[in-house]
């Protein structure tokens, strides 16, 4: 089957540092390197790495909301693949009404000074969606899918609770009826408690409306639960990218390893035995030679310190970047 | 108060002063730790744990009062029962307290260093009010610390700036600053809530290890129930301000009562559910508003097992199950109509 998206040799550069007020930048920094990248229809692809590791610029350059260096992504639409990179802006913003984002956190991401019916309905304005009654009626529409009730869309931002406000957040990105939603990290401001509210919601969402997500998260018993696929990103680059259950269970870059064993389980019978990486996080702004990860890799040869692994599949499937992929044994989460 | 126990929180009642109104937010508690225990409080935001924890030393910002209740400590270097709430959170008495037998590690270290110190300086402030330590003495503890909680080249971090280390660093240089006096009871506020998984499992592995060498108590104070399942002893359960549940840690997540935290436990997601990857269930509602706190049980507007003209008139008292599960439940309590 088509993909939904492909993503292809992406590089997203940012500079950094600056010779005086106008000078040029003195370095830049790869926030995201070389990824190529398929995402399939109907499916949810989890990224996860640690904070820095470009996973938040990766969703941002999938949508162009940060314009990539390099390397293109392509949307289908009606059997068609539409490249992003030849758009205007006002072409994309046509394009956002089938790729939209849900944030981190409802109470930075949501206008104090609009009513919720406000929040919801801009999208539709702006996009001309209808006269005024047919976007009230899909206002109200997507808002009960959302769980939200009418007597509640009358009233501002401030009167909810974070579980109820990343609900509206998710309305106003379902007003358009995208087929694509970036959420980066869309439960980690919540409660415990709510958290599980709004997962199901994804989940009965996607249902009901064949929706495609990529999954941006931290948590990785969240990822687990959630996504079909996940990809672990390290210093801006896929280092393997597979099926859940693979990924968790039978990991085959070291770094996914020592992801993997480090999740702490909630049964206290099953001590947690982490594979420690070594070292330091290396500067993003200047990434080890060879393989990234061989500054903090246990398994590490010489040979990874000097060429680049390519992210190949070993398998049908699975996809890792190391030269030892296919000799190493490593130790998935406990199962 | 016992031999072995170190600390002892009793009927602690702590309220906020909002809008005129003194509202509270920590509600009759009570808590007692053991030497060399580790105590996990477990709750979400808005729940008192941090606010319980700041008390012990008396941390508490402005508007938040203790009302009543006593907080007992057995101090090893007066060598004597201390009352913590006797003190004046500004005196002298307090300050021998802070820093040499109860030491604090918060969430952000960003926040907690100041950024114009250097790490060695800011460590040597502290060994020398509390240890009389010579300004050369104290640099060696500071390097020794240092070394001892995995921070590499010590020697030459003891010189730089807060900034200069990552998040991980950070945290393990101001688990050196805790430790440096040799602390009785750490404090540890959500210390590994801001750190990658893998950085996570560093610190709670020196953590322990340290735990064991020092043989001090801590008091960890998370929402993790996984990083509570590895780490702590016993935990207790805190909802709105109560104490809800607890016991030792094997014996709450296996065998929870209270529906809350049975609830928990169930809206979780877990990697062994794998499989099935059924629904979660989550908790209906939200955590009510300090304003809209329920008469009677603080758990009742999101309770499933309500027991009518019970569960809304009066708060449960904390009953014993077993010699280490104890739990306020109505629906454990047979006796009819009494109060507590």
């Amino acid at each position: 089957m088509e993909p939904l998206i492909k993503i292809r040799d992406l590089d997203v550069t940012f500079p950094i540092g600056k010779s005086g007020f106008f000078g040029k930048p003195t370095a830049y920094l790869q926030a995201v390197s070389g990824i190529s990248l398929d995402i399939h229809k109907r499916e949810t692809l989890g990224l996860v790495g640690e904070s820095g590791s470009g996973k938040t610029t990766l969703g941002r350059a999938i949508l162009h909301l940060e314009k990539p260096t390099r390397g293109k992504v392509e949307l289908r639409l009606d059997d068609e693949y539409v490249d992003l990179e030849d758009l205007n802006t006002k072409e994309l913003r046509k394009i956002w009404r089938h790729m939209q984002m849900v944030f981190q956190d409802p109470y930075a991401s949501l206008n104090p000074r609009m009513t919720v019916r406000e929040i919801i309905a801009e999208p539709l304005v702006v996009n001309r969606k209808g006269n005024k009654n047919d976007i009230l009626e899909k206002v109200e529409k997507v808002a009960e899918m959302c769980g939200l009730q009418r007597d509640q869309l009358g009233r501002y931002p401030h009167a909810f609770s974070g579980g109820q406000r990343q609900r509206i957040a998710i309305a106003r990105a379902l007003a358009l009826m995208p087929q694509f939603i970036v959420s980066d990290e869309p439960v980690s401001a919540l409660d415990v408690s709510i958290q599980a509210q709004i997962l199901n919601l994804f989940k009965e969402l996607q249902n009901k409306l064949g929706l495609t997500y990529l999954f941006i998260a931290h948590d990785l018993a969240t990822v687990a639960h959630v996504c079909d696929r996940v990809a672990v990103m390290y210093l801006g680059q896929i280092v393997e990218l597979t099926e859940t259950e693979k990924i968790f269970y039978s990991p085959k870059h070291p770094y996914t390893e020592a992801l993997m064993s480090a999740i702490p389980d909630i049964d206290p019978d099953r001590k947690m035995n982490p594979v420690l990486s070594s070292g330091e996080r290396p500067n993003p702004a200047n990434p080890p030679s060879g393989c990234r990860f061989h500054t903090r890799c246990r398994y590490v040869e010489p040979h990874c310190k000097e060429v680049q692994p390519e992210l190949s599949e070993i398998v049908e499937g699975h996809f890792v970047a190391c030269h030892r992929a296919e000799s190493l044994t490593l130790q998935g989460a406990i199962e | 108060m016992n031999q072995d126990t170190l600390l002892e929180i009793k009927n602690i009642y702590i309220s906020v002063e909002l809008d005129g109104h003194s509202l509270p937010i920590v509600e009759d508690v009570s808590l007692s730790l053991k030497a060399g225990e580790i105590l996990a409080l477990v709750g979400e935001s808005g729940c008192g744990k941090s606010v319980t924890a700041q008390s012990i030393m008396q941390l508490l910002p402005k508007p938040l009062k203790i009302e009543s209740g006593e907080i007992k400590m057995n101090s090893h270097k007066q060598g004597k029962i201390i009352d913590i709430t006797k003190m004046d959170p500004r005196g002298a008495e307090i300050r021998k307290i802070r820093g040499n037998e109860i030491a604090m590690i918060f969430q952000e270290p960003m926040s907690s260093f100041s950024p114009l110190h250097t790490i060695g300086n800011q460590l040597m402030e502290v060994i020398r009010i509390h240890r009389k330590a010579s300004k050369p003495k104290a640099k060696a503890i500071a390097v020794e610390m240092l070394d001892k909680v995995g921070i590499p080249g010590a020697a030459r971090v003891v010189d730089q700036y807060p900034h200069e280390l990552s998040g991980g660093m950070r945290q393990r240089a101001m688990i050196a600053k805790a430790l440096s006096c040799n602390p009785t009871l750490l404090i540890a506020d959500e210390p590994t809530t801001a750190l990658d998984v893998t950085i996570q499992a560093q610190v709670l592995t020196l953590m322990h290890g340290l735990q064991s060498e020092f043989g001090m108590a801590i008091i960890f104070i998370t929402h993790d129930l996984g990083v509570v399942a590895q780490v702590a002893d016993r935990v207790a359960i805190m909802y709105l301000g109560n104490i809800i549940e607890q016991g030792t840690v094997r014996e709450i997540l296996k065998n929870p009562k209270h529906p809350y935290t049975v609830n928990l436990i169930e809206a979780v997601p877990r990697l062994g559910r794998l499989e099935g990857r059924k629904a979660l269930v989550p908790i209906q509602g939200s955590v009510p508003s300090l304003y809209d706190r329920p008469v009677g049980c603080p758990f009742v507007t999101r309770c499933t097992r309500v027991i009518n003209n019970r569960c809304e008139e009066a708060m449960p008292r904390l009953l014993s199950m077993s010699t280490d599960h104890q739990v306020a439940c109505f629906l454990y309590d047979s006796t009819e109509g009494e109060t507590s």
